[in-house]
């Protein structure tokens, strides 16, 4: 191992309750179940963070399928936030995440401000849970997330609401289906969030041309992978001028090149999604490779290099 | 553990128009590997298609540390798979899901395939002609040219029946409809089978009309494979009968209980 800073930290109200990672790389909600999955096939004391899959207080069904189209370069998704509810993530799923050394982020869902409250108080005693991000952009529900997340009033209201109900470190997951999303960082923050991610799913929609009708069997879904890259990358940029809380990077990151520029963009962290279903070791090539390409650089600290590409003259 | 295998291919052969048979060799997936369970295979190092494709196992050679896959070319990414020549490296995953339960007292057993459906059902059918079951095996297809079994498996132990629409070789109909008939003649302790939707629902309907257990393997776009993306979701029975609920085709199949799987949203 080399001598480089790699350890990523996100405060919290609770200078105790602080967010740790040892390296700057996490796995996106959604993308990597509860971590059982993958620990079939890596150790995932490795990652940096694991943002296990979107939790609401019920039990939720989801989307009848099909729920997964591709796209050029990229998939729609419309899963509909299928997940155990609060108790079976605590009862099932918590147990094992808490044996692990990689601390686990919560992502939580609601279709009222109350519930997104309730969830976070719940969690907040919790053992085991690190942080909480704060879903407000699902595009894939009917009611709520999506609908919290794309108007500056409500979002100030849920992330207000969470904030009264944890001293956890809280992550706001913004939507990229806005006008402006620095606007919504800033909304975020104002709002006593300790950091954003960013960004979830482009709503979009896909047709089968010879049945005339969507493919999804939801009609819309949320367009993630390689194909979002480049417009993820410039939302992170925005933000980062915008907001003086830690951005966490996310949008068809695939590979170390691609985290590399989301950290110059601003991104004090990525997040990795799409990419692991493709191939479920890119987390821990994507961690060598940022250290490796650091070493390369002269880089001691990724402290440095977060932001680096708006500092430099063009 | 699953294993994550950059393997080499061995043969990659059309066996008929448009179907192919790889070859690859893969020793810890062909030591591990149940009938019933698939790969998830990379097909690209490109970002398009973006997917991996997930086949399932048609043989595999402990000896040889080999498994192969049975596909047809139907877009872009069997496309790719097909250009794969003896000596590439390909990327493999596997094995993953559930596998076809051959509980011991299933001692007289039909195993029914509709088109590729047919591919992870011989290695089922070997495996229970070595294990000492009577074997009816019955592949259907749309023509004589199109059976993709059958012919080989004249030598295994197993009774093979054929199935053609347009009647050019065996019965003329649906592989159902010659279970069907089969059925009213011997009984059998278990049904497998794999194929088109409308074949899978039959097949549920007979195991309920002749109160034969039968299991049937699913398809539905995945994402990861492993269970943690929840995209390829079937719709299956619960609470008793009294509800539904998603099970994930990945890992808690792709084998399910015919009766348990509701086919009509």
């Amino acid at each position: 191992m080399s001598d480089i800073i790699f350890e990523v930290r996100i405060k919290g109200p609770d200078p105790k309750r602080e967010l740790i990672m040892k390296n700057p790389v996490m796995t996106a909600s959604g993308t990597f179940g509860f971590g059982r999955e993958y620990s079939r096939l890596y150790d995932l004391n490795r990652l940096g963070a694991i943002t296990v899959k979107g939790i609401t207080i019920e039990p939720r069904r989801g989307n009848p399928p099909p729920r997964l189209i591709e796209t050029p370069s990229g998939i729609l998704n419309s899963i509909g936030l299928q997940n155990p509810g609060l108790e079976g993530f605590i009862g099932d799923e918590l147990p094992y995440l808490r044996r692990l050394s990689t601390p686990v982020i919560v992502n939580i869902s609601g279709n009222t401000i109350e519930e997104y409250a309730f969830l976070a108080s719940e969690l907040d005693r919790v053992e085991g849970v690190s942080a909480l991000e704060v879903n407000v952009s699902c595009p894939n529900v009917k009611e709520g997330c999506m609908a919290f997340g794309i108007k500056k009033d409500s979002l100030f209201s849920v992330v207000s609401a969470v904030r009264k109900s944890t001293t956890l470190p809280v992550i706001v997951k913004l939507s990229p289906n806005v006008r402006d999303i620095a606007e919504m960082a800033e909304t975020a923050e104002n709002a006593g969030a300790d950091a954003v991610s960013l960004v979830n799913t482009f709503l979009g929609m896909a047709i089968d041309i010879d049945r005339k009708k969507p493919l999804l069997a939801n009609t819309f879904g949320g367009l993630s992978g390689p194909a979002i890259k480049p417009i993820a990358l410039r939302m992170v940029w925005e933000v980062y001028e915008r907001v003086d809380i830690p951005v966490i990077g996310m949008g068809g990151i695939m590979n170390w090149k691609d985290a590399v520029e989301f950290i110059l963009a601003g991104a004090a962290s990525v997040a990795v999604g799409t990419a692991n279903f493709v191939n479920p070791t890119a987390p821990l090539e994507i961690i060598d490779g940022i250290e490796n390409y650091m070493i390369r650089e002269g880089i001691n600290d990724i402290r440095e290099l977060i932001g680096l590409g708006h500092r430099l003259p063009a | 553990m699953i294993i994550d295998d950059n393997a080499r291919v061995i043969t990659n052969k059309m066996i008929i128009p448009a179907h192919y048979v790889m070859e690859i060799h893969s020793p810890d997936i062909a030591l591990k590997a149940l009938p019933g369970q698939f790969l998830h295979i990379k097909v690209t190092n490109n970002t398009s298609p973006l997917l991996r494709r997930p086949i399932s196992i048609h043989m595999r050679d402990r000896e040889k540390g080999s498994i192969s896959i049975l596909y047809r070319v139907v877009g872009t990414g069997t496309q790719l798979l097909s250009h794969y020549k003896p000596g590439d490296r390909i990327n493999i995953i596997g094995p993953l899901g559930n596998c076809f339960p051959l509980a011991a007292e299933f001692k007289r057993i039909a195993v029914v395939g509709g088109g590729i459906g047919t591919a992870p059902l011989l290695f089922l059918a070997l495996e229970a002609v070595n294990s000492g079951r009577d074997v009816l095996y019955i592949e259907g297809a749309r023509c004589r040219d199109a059976l993709l079994l059958s012919e080989h498996l004249g030598n295994s132990g197993c009774r093979v029946m054929v199935a053609t629409d347009d009647g050019s070789l065996g019965y003329r109909g649906f592989p159902t409809e010659l279970l069907k008939s089969r059925l009213e003649r011997e009984s059998f302790d278990a049904v497998y089978a794999c194929g088109p939707k409308p074949m899978l629902k039959g097949i549920k309907k007979l195991s309920l009309e002749y109160r034969t257990p039968a299991f049937i393997s699913l398809e539905e776009r995945m994402g990861c494979g492993i269970g943690a993306c929840l995209s390829c979701v079937c719709k299956v029975i619960a609470d008793g009968g009294r509800g539904a609920e998603y099970r994930k085709v990945c890992t808690d199949g792709p084998v399910f209980p015919a009766e348990a799987v509701m086919f009509d949203e």
